[in-house]
């Protein structure tokens, strides 16, 4: 059957192929706004981290009690944990952990000037191994001498030195060199002198919601007594199991006046980072789920009526000589007519829903043409799967009816 | 009535695949739209409902003018001084409370437990009245106690199970930054699917310990809830969170959330008095420079904040609309079904008409096909929506990374019978109406028009 | 062009067997018109469901223009069927939803004709019945008398080797069974094969031949012997 023939039959069955397209419509506007936000959900999850995520753990302990000696339990820990089979070294973590900010995002500046633009970024304060614990590669420039550690309680001057990250060195400061330059952290606008550059990797929770996953830095600083906190960042073995997360645990807690928070793989910090948004993907994708197979559904039932009106025409079509591949190829024409209406439809809603979307709802979303070109193909494949039963059974009709008088 | 419903089941045999087809379409849409419909009932529903028109709170805006305050959410937390001042009014209310939100760690003086990281309250012994709560051991402290700050808490019962095995441990001791305080009583607050008395409404877990606001000082218990300053330079120099309690008692640094609790049928009245008394204040204040904003104050009734916070639940509210959406195709897909099957029947049904059956009989006949059907996809959509539910509640956890009570967060992903009621009504009731067209044209089938040939 | 060797067609329930057709012998020469009578349930239809290759048997050969269909599968049975047999019904078995234009035109598109051709075609055929002018109707707008001449038209597009029509005026009027009778014979005398199962008597005497069916069996019969046996 020609196309010009399939139009004209749909035209005569207006309310099936009405319906047919409505539920298209909708379907597409469901699937093509999971697909967006799954889209952006998944590019979060697919930045290169550009971390050991299971060779690296963050520690968060706290200490209660308050006449602790601070700096005698650092030492004893870094000793407990070093201990530990697997465990390759462990550095005091004095700010921030990995993706696990533990506090407010940390701003930094090129200059002083009241009007100059800030970078978000992660900023850790570790000791003499804490470099070597994230696996840190110097592109320039040096490592901290070991004269420039600070040791100290909160009170304690800032060392006014650090490394960044070339990612935030280039942000900073261009193509020139960042060696040498002072930057500026925090409000405060704190001066340090860049002294090294390293190769940047996901290490800030502020700075990789800010997108801007590879601005980092570090200062050589052992400051303790923020909320009590006192953490550190351990590198493991390649291929260490999950045992490893107890051992480093028994390991501190035997200590009276403190407790362990949390030990884990900076890859579950990483986790999560989206889980509200994946879950709103998960359920999106879920309901997606829903809506193929209730549309699926649909299509069998609507085409299986429309089939079972029409039987006495597929039987003419068979006795003048279609073949039951023609027969039910000329069904799939025809549902493939009313699926790109019902696409071109979609389309449109989901546009409308996406606006809608980003406009009232925190929800991270991109539309983009081949998703729509892969949405498109999909919706197809599904619904020429469902018209397939019906067109089937359409097809099974024996050419011998048109010999029945009617 | 028995012969029409064999027919009917004769009738729902004849075409078995579309039957089958029917059910689950059906049992899609219901098991969709009862998850969601479920989560969202629970999760909007008020945790005290019973006080929705007795129990406020207010906010009082010491913001510079250019700061946008507009809801609850933007207006900053009561000063200590403005809630001296209104704790001194003396204004007619059952029961008034402020309340902070704190962390510490609290363990057991021998070390016996391991220590856990708790949220708590640093508030008055009005708050007790004010959640209702459900004292499972104990009572709540006495003035007495509150006035001079002495050592003294309620735990929760997720407290009591980890420090003394859930055993009544009222008079115990727990241990918190060396100090040893004494238990009054134990409540339960899992059951309240939402934690609202610091105006979070999480519904991730409640505050483990509460101890008297005197006490809260004196050992200068951080604050972790909401703080604000009137300008940065100000938070930077009292450091509200962890810095001196005595200058911030002084700043105008705002952390307490109020509540107040209205005798039924005069508490419009009483709060008339509030804002009586607040614009006074007001008056008074200003002539000192303060409250220069143009939204100063702010009232909100339980009731009113619950219908509030639903405008927040947009995730939820998206998942509903869309399940509404496909119920409503598979209702469209229900006619289809429906009149596939019943042409594909057009034989028996003029039969029937031909050995006598009128249209009514039909319709009847038709009508009782579809009412087992539907009750059949209702059975398992309901099956498949506690299956739904559960799924809900992992991926909940989930995105709460595991960090969640998971008693509590369940109770939003639960049926209540009032729900299950009502929508099957509506079910039966919608199937019934998608109905009509289909079997109104099944039963126009002329007596023995399609016996020939 | 047409010749059947013992073919028989059974039809099988759990307790009988029913012999529709048994060992049919039959050859038919190109250009011929034969009328095919017998009473009700006699075979007439399932000979002619067989003759136009709408129904498999299970006994015997059948050579349709030299080619042997008994084993053939559907698609090629599909394609021969549209290539070579033009059908008429009592019923006329148009589709309703399309045109009269695009009624004809639908077993040529399936048979991979080119547009141009198949517009030449139907013109031609519709011109031939005398309804060039209401290509665009549909046929719910025609009397049933022009409804089987479309049907015929549709027929002859596909220039087939044999026509086969199952009670062509069955559905008719008098005057009107009477046009589409002439129209037929004009066709047959054009050289166009043709098959007529009918129990009209009257009609039958119209034919070069004449074949009788009773009980699935086939004779063939002198125009004397049309007795009223049809009833």
């Amino acid at each position: 059957m020609a196309i010009k023939h399939i139009l004209s039959l749909i035209l005569k069955q207006k309310s099936i192929a009405l319906l047919i397209i409505l539920q298209i419509a909708i379907t597409v506007m469901i699937v093509s706004n999971t697909a967006f936000i799954s889209y952006a959900t998944l590019q979060n999850w697919l930045i290169p981290s550009k971390l050991e995520e299971r060779q690296i753990l963050n520690v968060t302990t706290r200490v209660f009690d308050t006449s602790t000696d601070v700096p005698a339990l650092i030492e004893k820990d870094i000793q407990a944990i070093e201990k530990v089979p697997g465990v390759i070294a462990a550095s005091y973590a004095g700010r921030e952990l990995v993706l696990n900010s533990l506090g407010p995002g940390w701003t930094i500046f090129k200059d002083t000037q009241p009007e100059t633009d800030y970078r978000v970024f992660g900023y850790f304060g570790l000791d003499e191994k804490g470099a070597d614990v994230l696996g840190l590669e110097l592109v320039e420039g040096r490592k901290f001498y070991a004269s420039e550690y600070i040791k100290g309680d909160e009170t304690t001057k800032n060392a006014g030195v650090m490394m960044i990250s070339e990612e935030l060195a280039k942000s900073l400061f261009g193509d020139s060199s960042a060696l040498g330059q002072s930057v500026y952290i925090s409000r405060q606008r704190i001066a340090h002198q860049v002294i090294g550059v390293y190769k940047g990797k996901m290490l800030g929770e502020g700075a990789t919601y800010s997108q801007q996953p590879y601005h980092s830095g570090i200062v050589p600083e052992v400051i303790w007594g923020n909320r009590q906190r006192v953490n550190y960042l351990v590198r493991v073995e390649a291929g260490v199991s999950e045992r490893v997360l107890e051992d480093v645990e028994t390991a501190l807690y035997h200590t009276d006046g403190r407790m362990v928070d949390r030990v884990e793989f900076v890859g579950r910090a990483k986790k999560r980072l989206w889980d509200g948004r994946s879950t709103f993907a998960l359920t999106m994708a879920g309901i997606s789920l829903i809506a193929c197979v209730v549309t699926a559904l649909g299509i069998v039932a609507l085409v299986s009526f429309s089939v079972s009106l029409r039987k006495k025409d597929h039987g003419i079509l068979r006795a003048l000589g279609a073949s039951k591949g023609q027969v039910m190829w000329s069904l799939i024409k025809e549902n493939t007519i009313l699926v790109f209406i019902g696409l071109v439809l979609g389309f449109g809603l989901s546009i409308l829903l996406y606006y809608f979307l980003m406009h009232n709802v925190r929800v991270q979303s991109v539309v983009e043409i081949p998703l729509l070109v892969g949405v498109a193909i999909f919706t197809w494949l599904v619904s020429t799967l469902a018209v397939y039963v019906p067109a089937k059974e359409a097809a099974k009709v024996s050419p011998a009816q048109v010999t029945k008088s009617s | 009535m028995k012969e029409l419903v064999m027919l009917a089941w004769q009738g729902l045999k004849q075409k078995p695949k579309l039957s089958a087809l029917m059910v689950i379409n059906l049992a899609v849409g219901i098991t969709l739209m009862l998850t969601m419909s479920a989560i969202v009932k629970q999760s909007s529903s008020e945790v005290i409902g019973y006080k929705g028109d007795s129990l406020y709170t207010a906010g009082l805006n010491y913001f510079d003018v250019d700061e946008d305050v507009n809801d609850f959410r933007q207006f900053p937390r009561w000063t200590y001084q403005d809630a001296q001042a209104l704790q001194q009014a003396n204004l007619p209310y059952e029961y008034v409370s402020f309340n902070y939100t704190t962390e510490f760690i609290v363990g057991l003086a021998d070390n016996s437990v391991r220590p856990i990281s708790v949220e708590a309250s640093g508030t008055d012994s009005g708050m007790f009245n004010v959640l209702d709560v459900p004292f499972i051991y104990g009572t709540a402290w006495n003035a007495q106690s509150e006035k001079s700050g002495e050592a003294i808490a309620v735990i929760s019962k997720h407290a009591n199970d980890h420090l003394f095995g859930g055993v009544d441990s009222v008079g115990q001791f727990i241990q918190v930054q060396g100090e040893q305080i004494r238990v009054a009583g134990v409540v339960d607050l899992t059951r309240y699917k939402r934690r609202f008395q610091d105006l979070s409404f999480s519904n991730n877990y409640n505050h483990d310990v509460f101890i008297p606001l005197n006490y809260a000082y004196a050992q200068n218990f951080p604050r972790t809830g909401q703080v604000t300053c009137r300008t940065d330079d100000l938070y930077t120099t009292i450091s509200p969170r962890s810095g001196s309690i005595d200058m911030l008692k002084s700043a105008e640094c705002g952390y307490l959330t109020v509540w107040f609790q209205y005798h039924n049928d005069v508490e419009l009245v009483q709060l008339a008095e509030l804002k009586t008394w607040l614009n006074n204040y007001i008056k008074q204040q200003q002539a000192l420079g303060r409250f220069q904003h143009k939204n100063l104050t702010d009232f909100y009734s339980m009731g009113e904040l619950y219908i509030l916070i639903q405008r927040f639940m947009a995730w939820e509210a998206i998942y509903l609309t869309f399940s509404y959406l496909l119920f409503g195709i598979c209702l469209v897909n229900t006619v289809g079904i429906l009149l596939a099957k019943f042409q594909a029947n057009r034989k028996l049904i003029s039969l029937y008409r031909a050995l006598g059956a009128n249209q009514s009989v039909i319709m009847i006949i038709h009508f009782l096909e579809i009412l087992m059907l539907t009750l059949a996809a209702i059975v398992l959509g309901f099956i498949l929506a506690f299956a739904g539910l559960e799924l809900m509640f992992h991926l909940r956890m989930y995105q709460t990374d595991y960090m969640a009570i998971a008693e509590q967060v369940r109770q939003i992903y639960q049926f209540d019978s009032e729900l299950a009621l009502v929508t099957t009504l509506g079910i039966f009731l919608a199937v019934g109406l998608s109905g009509l067209y289909p079997v109104y044209r099944s039963s126009r089938v002329s007596p023995a028009s399609e016996l020939r040939g | 062009m047409l010749k059947m060797n013992e073919v028989s067609k059974i039809y099988r329930t759990d307790l009988i067997e029913t012999h529709a057709l048994s060992n049919v012998n039959l050859s038919i020469d190109e250009g011929e018109f034969i009328a095919v009578t017998g009473p009700s349930g006699s075979g007439k239809t399932t000979f002619l469901n067989i003759a136009g290759l709408l129904e498999r048997f299970e006994r015997g050969d059948y050579y349709l223009d030299g080619e042997n269909v008994a084993n053939l599968n559907d698609k090629k049975l599909s394609q021969l069927r549209n290539e070579k047999i033009g059908f008429i019904f009592q019923g006329f078995n148009l589709i309703s939803d399309l045109s009269l234009y695009d009624n004809v035109e639908v077993p040529l598109i399936f048979r991979g004709i080119k547009a141009s051709e198949r517009k030449k075609r139907i013109e031609e055929a519709l011109e031939l019945v005398g309804l060039a002018s209401r290509m665009k109707h549909y046929p719910a707008q025609l009397s049933g008398g022009q409804q089987q001449r479309v049907a015929i038209a549709r027929a002859l597009a596909g220039k087939p080797r044999f026509l086969l029509a199952d009670e062509p005026t069955g559905n008719l009027d008098s005057l009107m069974a009477r046009q589409v009778m002439d129209l037929l014979q004009e066709v047959n005398q054009a050289g166009t094969t043709l098959i007529m199962v009918t129990h009209d008597n009257e009609l039958a005497r119209r034919a070069g031949r004449n074949i009788q069916i009773l009980d699935g069996e086939l004779t063939d019969i002198t125009k004397s012997q049309l007795t009223d046996l049809a009833v």
